[in-house]
């Protein structure tokens, strides 16, 4: 890059990181994001400043070291992610430019390599930060220390950030060469029926046979990631999870030139393509804008005009219409890449319960479906967010329309709490009916699913509260017309999120342990096994009291709420 | 003057050690048309947002058709639109879809035949069934027109009501704000668009730093001012830099 054009974007990218900084420090002037920073702070210069970073034994708790397992899970975790871009991504996707980006940089007097380059520096950069989460996240109690791991993450990120790129622009480039239809659609998912290919050859050429025993399944997994069609197909992410995950400073050099050099060869192949890119970026910009302009919360986009769940009737009570609302973008939001992830473990289960009846097939199926169940009680209160969180964006509609703040809240809320509770339910049916005799005895199966089916909903419904109790007391941490808080203050930010989420659904849940697990153990001498599903109504009542009490808050912190501030 | 369908009494609002608004008070009849007028900064967002029980006030009091917004907010609600200056929309329902929820929200039991007469006239009629990521900002702003005139509010609040309409989209928003206004909608319609609130506006409350520097109609105004000629233009320019002398 020439001297000046350097100098001038190296200024865009040095004044937004101030600007940045600036914009944290008068947030901070709120005590609640002081709080948040600080415990972010606080939590990071516990990870990697501390004396003896890099020792084994520093933590209370045993280090570990990764297994091939989660080695193997890691590069197919990725693997998957290059599999889904290749399968899923447009054709005319470009470089990811902002819509003030486009404003100045087209115009100026910059070359498209010069503009390339940026992009792709920039890229390099944001990688750090999504480095440091995935450190927070899981690095932490690994041998080689948060370090090694940030450093591994770093260099796995930033490769798939640039092969997204790359193979955007590829794409990109295919259609301008008019290489249209058919040919292009086979070009592009040669990448993923390699991958595949590669897998299936590992699958079919294993001289182990297919596990019949819940014993079988790591060791026959280890053997197939092992075999070379198998790692050859994930080689663009290994070597960068290898260096993650390196025990030791002489592992990590071994592995560390094979990754920097698949992230090099990423550098030169996006900065290599001849696709003109300018048009294509200025379409995805606007889309993205868009996109981000109504749904920056939830991060998903709307797909089509599916049907509403049902019509809406213009009598009754107002806030069914909000309720009705909700639904509405529950069926519109779901994108096909997440019914695909959650069709995962359904069609997996019944492909076992088809085949035969195997013990273990079904039984694979019915924990699928059952932790499916327990995470969408948790993964899903945070992940579904159609709700306030999803609203604030609408908050001046919201406060116009003639509802009072508990009807609007109960409305609401109960929109996801409807389509978790339904996914909740199909999945614990579909594990109690997979469940093979010796998960879950005959006669104790009914009064399990009974329970869990009132048990899980009543968890969800307390999560889904506290978490829009957090939107309506924190929103700058929902709303992000301002920008999403980012870098130490979103690390304080999840842990306070996630540390009082789970302090007040306990605290809300006490009651019902209080009152539900006295009235099962006292039942279970005269109803049996039905005693379980006793004391969850128990509970449940108790939860639905408390919710009860819950939503009148909500609806005066949403009569309090002022968005002129 | 007939009981006001609008009444304020010491409106302010403060964000923090920032005062927005300072001591307002007017009120608009049935039938009026309120021209809301000041410079980029004098507060009449802020003043509009908490006229539609967005903000809620630090001190005052509102009251719409008789009903005060801070004690009985649903039922002052159900009497007025809000209509902003940048459309919001939810961007998973259809311009159909719009008009339903609000008819349900305000209780419209024909709303189908209300909602094909606005779509008709806003010329919306061909995009009944399309998300709002399909339609162009001015589509955008007269699917919000149409959603605020479903239930015949008494009151209307618009903030820069023809941004983003095209020259004929604008002729036919002013006669139908006319057209409402006859009938006995208040109207108040804050605008940087002089003309327009020459135009269609019986009276004009000019504010300047949150502060009310002119309240009257035109003659009124000219009259405060030693019965100096011009139109709502000059007599603004000649306001607001008295204003902010005054202020410096």
């Amino acid at each position: 890059m020439k001297g000046s054009a350097f100098r001038a974007l190296t200024f865009i990218a040095a004044a937004t990181a101030r600007n940045m900084l600036k914009r944290q420090l008068r947030r901070m002037r709120q005590p609640r994001y002081l709080l948040a920073t600080l415990l972010g702070l606080f939590y990071v210069v516990n990870l990697f400043v501390q004396p003896g970073m890099g020792s084994a034994v520093r933590h209370a708790g045993p280090a570990h070291t990764a297994s091939p397992l989660i080695a193997g899970g890691l590069i197919w975790w990725g693997t998957l992610v290059l599999l889904f871009a290749w399968v899923f991504g447009g054709d005319e996707g470009g470089l990811a430019f902002s819509e003030a980006e486009i404003q100045f940089l087209f115009p100026a007097p910059l070359s498209r390599r010069q503009l390339i380059h940026y992009k792709l520096l920039r890229s390099l950069l944001f990688a750090l930060f999504s480095s440091l989460i995935f450190t927070v996240s899981v690095g932490r109690r690994l041998r080689g220390g948060p370090p090694f791991f940030a450093l591994g993450a770093w260099l796995g990120v930033a490769t798939l950030s640039l092969h997204l790129t790359a193979a955007s622009l590829t794409r990109l480039s295919l259609v301008q060469h008019g290489v249209r239809g058919g040919l292009r659609r086979l070009l592009a998912l040669a990448v993923p029926l390699a991958i595949v290919g590669a897998l299936a050859f590992g699958v079919l050429r294993s001289p182990y046979p297919w596990p019949s025993h819940y014993a079988e399944v790591a060791p026959y997994l280890e053997h197939l990631l092992d075999a070379p069609s198998v790692t050859w197909a994930g080689m663009v992410v290994a070597p960068a999870v290898h260096v993650a995950l390196a025990h030791d400073l002489p592992e990590l050099l071994r592995w560390l030139p094979a990754a920097a050099g698949v992230l090099a060869l990423h550098y030169l192949w996006a900065l290599s393509t001849d696709a003109a890119f300018e048009q294509a970026s200025l379409a995805s910009s606007e889309r993205r804008s868009k996109r981000m302009e109504g749904l920056r919360r939830g991060q998903l986009t709307v797909r089509g005009t599916a049907r509403p769940p049902f019509a809406l009737s213009p009598h009754g009570h107002p806030a069914f219409a909000i309720y009705w609302k909700n639904l509405t973008a529950a069926v519109r939001l779901l994108s096909l890449r997440v019914t695909i992830v959650l069709l995962m473990p359904a069609v997996m289960g019944a492909v076992g319960a088809l085949s035969g009846g195997a013990a273990l097939n079904r039984g694979l199926g019915a924990i699928l479906c059952g932790l499916l169940a327990g995470s969408s009680a948790f993964f899903g209160v945070q992940v579904y967010r159609i709700d306030f969180r999803l609203d604030l964006v609408n908050i001046d509609q919201l406060r116009s329309y003639p509802l009072r703040g508990v009807d609007l809240a109960l409305a609401e809320v109960l929109a996801p709490f409807t389509v978790l509770t339904v996914a909740q339910w199909i999945f614990l049916v579909a594990g109690a009916v997979l469940a093979p005799p010796d998960l879950i005895p005959g006669q104790a199966r009914l009064p399990v699913l009974a329970a869990a089916m009132m048990a899980l909903p009543a968890f969800t419904l307390c999560g889904l509260i506290v978490q829009n109790a957090a939107a309506l007391l924190f929103p700058s941490w929902v709303e992000t017309g301002t920008g999403p808080p980012r870098g130490v203050e979103a690390i304080g930010q999840r842990l306070v999120t996630l540390v009082g989420t789970l302090l007040a659904v306990a605290v809300a849940l006490i009651p019902a342990a209080l009152v539900g697990v006295p009235a099962a153990l006292l039942l279970r001498g005269v109803v049996g096994s039905a005693a379980v599903a006793v004391g969850a109504l128990a509970g449940t009542l108790v939860v639905a009291l408390e919710a009860g009490f819950a939503f009148l808050g909500l609806g005066k912190a949403f009569d309090r709420f002022d968005p002129g501030r | 003057m007939e009981e006001a369908v609008l009444d304020v009494r010491g409106l302010a609002k403060c964000y923090g050690a920032f005062t927005a608004v300072h001591d307002l008070s007017f009120q608009v009849a049935p039938g009026e048309v309120l021209g809301l007028v000041g410079p980029n900064g004098a507060g009449k967002t802020s003043t509009l947002r908490c006229l539609g029980g967005i903000l809620p006030p630090t001190r005052g009091t509102i009251h719409v058709a008789g009903h005060d917004l801070a004690r009985s907010p649903v039922a002052a609600k159900q009497q007025l639109a809000f209509l902003p200056d940048e459309p919001r929309l939810f961007d998973y329902l259809t311009v159909r879809e719009h008009l339903n929820l609000v008819a349900r929200l305000f209780g419209v039991a024909d709303w189908e035949p209300r909602a094909d007469a606005l779509l008709a006239e806003l010329e919306l009629d061909g995009k009944a069934g399309v998300l709002p990521g399909e339609l162009s900002r001015g589509m955008k702003q007269k699917l919000t027109i149409a959603c605020g005139f479903l239930h015949d509010p008494r009151l209307v609040l618009l903030d820069e009501p023809l941004t983003g309409l095209d020259p004929l989209g604008i002729r036919k928003m002013k006669r139908s704000l006319q057209a409402r206004a006859e009938a006995g909608t208040a109207i108040v319609l804050s605008s940087h668009l002089l003309p327009l609130v020459e135009e269609l506006c019986h009276r004009v409350l000019v504010i300047v730093h949150g502060r009310v520097v002119a309240l009257g109609t035109l003659a009124e105004i000219r009259a405060q001012l030693g019965g100096e000629a011009g139109s709502l233009e000059d007599l603004f320019l000649r306001i607001t830099a008295d204003a902010g002398a005054g202020a410096a």
